[in-house]
C-alpha cells in the first residue's frame, strides 16, 4: 500500500498528487509527456527534494513534515529510461552493485535473475559494448537483484528499437508473478499499458486524472484514450493446443477466439490485445469469409470521435471490446446502440500476453 | 650538491607531499559542493578560491604574514594551541602553501565533478548506496584520472613556489628554505654551480611531471 499526498513545484509546473495505491500487480501510469509522470516517480523514490506532503509504504512514513527517509533507505528498485548502468564496471559488478548492498534482505539469487533475464553470455562484457536492449536487460536485472519491495519504472522501453523491445516486454509481464514484487509502471505508449498492466492510472498537467483496471479504462469510448488508436484488452483462456496450422483456439466469454501464436498452454489465462481499428461489423452471420475471429456481440456505445471515425463499444457476455468504423459505415448499416452485430478480426493482427 | 642543496630539496618534497595531502583533503568537499551550487553567492565562492591565482604571490604573502603575527588573531589562535608560530616555522609554508594552491586541485576536481553524471549517484542511492558509499563507489572511480590531474597539478605548483614564501617563511635551511628560495641564494652568492644544479633538476622534473600529466590527459580522452 502506497499513500500519496504532496505537491511539487518546479517552474512553472506543479503536481499534485492525493491518492492510494494498493499496488497489487502492476499499476500503470500514463499521460502525455510533460504531465508529471516521471516526477511523479522520482518523488516516491525521494529523489526529488522539492516535494512537500506525505508519503507512505506499508505502514512505513517515507516522508512527512518531520521526516525525510532519503533514497537509499527506502528499499525501491528504480530503472531509469536510460538505463543509468555504471560505466567503470562490466555487466556482473553492475548487477553485484545492488545484491551487496541488500545481503541482509531476501531478495532473487543472482542466478535466477540472470538466467531469467538471458545475461549469462554477458557477464564479462563492459558496458560500452551492450546494446540498447542488452542494457536495459541488465538494468532491470541491477534493480531485481536489489531486492526492492517496490519496483519503479520510468518509460524501460521508449528508447529500444521494436525488437528488443518485443524481447522485453514479456518478461516485464513476468516480473510481478515471478519475483512477487508491485511495480509502478510509467509510460506514454498505450500498448505498453495493454499489455503490462493490471491497473492503469491517467495523468494530465501534473494531476491524476482517471484510474481503474486496465481494461476498463483502456475498453472504452469515452476519456482521453477513445481515439483512432484505441485498442482493447480481453481476458481469455487457453481451451484448445495449437493445431496444424500453428492456430490455438482461446475462450473469451464463451466465444471462441483463434491467435497465431505457438507456446501457450491449455488452460493458462492470457490477456488478447486488439486494436479497434482491426475490427469490422457485420449485421449477418457471414460463413465463407478469411477471418477467423467472429464473435456476436451487442453495441452497447457509439461515440464520433472525429470527423470520419465512429468508435463502437461492443458487449460479450460480461467483456467488452472496441470497434472503429467510419461514420460513412455506420449510417449505411444504421447502427445504434442495443443492436446485435458480429465483430470481426483477423487472428493475425491480436497480441497475445 | 652541499648538505643545505639537499636539506632544500627535502624540505621543498616534504613541503609540496605535505601540501598536496592536505588540498587533496580540503579540496575534495569544496570542490564537490561548489559543483552542485546554485546559490547566488557561488560565483564570490568561486573568484575566492581564484584569487591566489591571478593575485602577485607578495600580496598574498604580505596579507599571511600580517595574520600569522602573533599581534593578530589568527596568529594568536595558532599559538595558543600549538605554542609556536606560524611565521617563518614549516607549519606556517603548508598553510599559506594550501591557500596559494588551491585553485589548481579545485578548479580541476570541480569541472570533474561538474562533468560527471548525477544520473548515476541516482541510480547508486536507488541500489541502497548511501552519500558517502556513492563518493567512492561512483565518485571516485568516474573521476580518478582529474583527480590524479589536480594533485599533481597541486604538487607542482608548491614546488613552483617562490614569493610567498620568501614573505613568510624567510630563508632558514632544513627548515623553511625550499629549493626556489636556495636557488635564488646560490646566485645571491655568485654559487653559480649549485645554482646550475637545482636549476636544471627544477627544470628536468617540471619537464618529466607535465609530460606525464599531458600523456594522462590523452589517455583519458581517448
Amino acid at each position: 500500500m502506497l499513500s500519496l499526498d504532496f505537491h511539487c513545484e518546479r517552474d512553472e509546473f506543479q503536481l499534485q498528487v492525493r491518492e492510494s495505491f494498493s499496488l497489487d500487480g502492476v499499476t500503470g501510469i500514463m499521460g502525455p509527456s510533460g504531465c508529471g509522470k516521471t516526477t511523479l516517480l522520482r518523488c516516491i523514490a525521494g529523489l526529488e527534494k522539492r516535494v512537500k506532503g506525505k508519503v507512505t509504504f506499508d505502514g512505513l512514513c517515507w516522508q512527512d513534515e518531520n521526516t525525510w527517509v532519503p533514497p537509499h533507505k527506502r528499499e525501491i528498485g528504480y530503472v531509469f529510461q536510460d538505463g543509468r548502468l555504471f560505466p567503470h564496471l562490466n555487466v556482473r559488478n553492475n548487477l553485484n552493485y545492488g545484491l551487496r548492498r541488500n545481503r541482509n534482505r531476501h531478495g532473487p539469487s543472482f542466478e535466477s535473475v540472470v538466467a531469467w533475464l538471458d545475461l549469462i553470455p554477458l557477464l564479462d562484457r563492459p558496458i560500452t559494448e551492450l546494446s540498447g536492449g542488452q542494457r536495459q536487460r541488465v538494468a532491470i536485472g541491477r534493480a531485481l537483484l536489489g531486492a526492492p519491495k517496490l519496483l519503479l519504472m520510468d518509460e524501460p522501453l521508449a528508447a529500444l528499437d521494436w525488437a528488443s523491445r518485443a524481447a522485453i516486454m514479456p518478461r516485464l509481464r513476468d516480473i510481478n508473478r515471478q519475483f512477487g514484487v508491485p511495480v509502478l509502471f510509467v509510460s506514454h505508449d498505450r500498448e505498453e499499458m495493454a499489455r503490462l498492466v493490471d491497473e492503469l492510472v491517467l495523468m494530465e498537467n501534473g494531476c491524476i486524472e482517471e484510474r481503474g483496471s486496465s481494461r476498463q479504462m483502456l475498453n472504452r469510448v469515452q476519456g482521453s484514450l477513445a481515439d483512432d488508436r484505441a485498442l482493447s484488452v480481453l481476458e481469455a483462456q487457453v481451451t484448445g493446443t495449437e493445431d496444424a496450422y500453428g492456430v490455438t483456439e482461446l475462450d473469451v466469454d464463451e466465444r471462441s477466439v483463434v491467435v497465431n501464436q505457438s507456446n501457450l498452454k491449455k488452460g493458462q489465462i492470457v490477456r488478447v490485445v486488439v486494436p479497434a481499428a482491426e475490427v469490422s461489423l457485420c449485421l449477418d452471420h457471414v460463413e465463407h469469409i478469411s477471418i477467423q475471429n467472429r464473435l456476436a456481440a451487442t453495441i452497447t456505445d457509439l461515440r464520433d470521435i472525429d470527423e470520419h471515425h465512429v468508435l463502437v463499444s461492443l458487449t460479450l457476455n460480461e467483456q467488452s471490446m472496441l470497434a472503429l468504423i467510419t461514420r460513412q459505415a455506420r449510417y449505411q448499416l444504421a447502427l445504434e446502440t442495443g443492436m446485435p452485430v458480429y465483430a470481426h478480426f483477423k487472428a493475425a493482427c491480436l497480441e497475445v500476453v | 650538491m652541499s648538505v643545505d642543496a639537499w636539506q632544500a630539496v627535502w624540505v621543498t618534497l616534504k613541503l609540496a607531499g605535505l601540501t598536496t595531502l592536505v588540498l587533496m583533503i580540503v579540496g575534495l568537499p569544496m570542490a564537490w559542493k561548489l559543483s552542485g551550487m546554485k546559490s547566488r553567492v557561488r560565483p564570490l565562492l568561486e573568484a575566492l578560491v581564484g584569487l591566489p591565482m591571478v593575485l602577485p604571490p607578495t600580496v598574498l604573502g604580505f596579507y599571511l604574514l600580517v595574520a600569522f603575527s602573533p599581534n593578530n588573531w589568527p596568529g594568536q589562535l595558532w599559538q595558543s594551541v600549538t605554542g609556536s608560530t606560524l611565521a617563518f616555522s614549516f607549519s606556517g609554508l603548508v598553510f599559506a602553501s594550501v591557500i596559494y594552491s588551491l585553485p589548481f586541485v579545485v578548479q580541476p576536481l570541480q569541472r570533474a565533478f561538474e562533468q560527471l553524471d548525477r544520473g548515476l549517484l541516482e541510480s547508486a542511492a536507488s541500489l541502497g548506496a548511501g552519500p558517502l558509499d556513492r563518493f567512492f563507489s561512483i565518485v571516485l572511480p568516474q573521476t580518478f584520472r582529474p583527480l590524479l590531474l589536480a594533485a599533481c597539478l597541486g604538487f607542482a605548483h608548491t614546488v613552483g613556489e617562490f614569493g610567498v614564501i620568501l614573505m613568510i617563511g624567510g630563508n632558514i635551511p632544513g627548515e623553511t628554505q625550499v629549493l626556489s628560495i636556495a636557488l635564488y641564494d646560490a646566485v645571491e652568492t655568485q654559487d653559480f654551480a649549485t645554482a646550475h644544479s637545482m636549476a636544471l633538476g627544477l627544470m628536468a622534473f617540471a619537464m618529466v611531471l607535465l609530460v606525464a600529466l599531458y600523456s594522462l590527459d590523452r589517455k583519458g580522452r581517448r
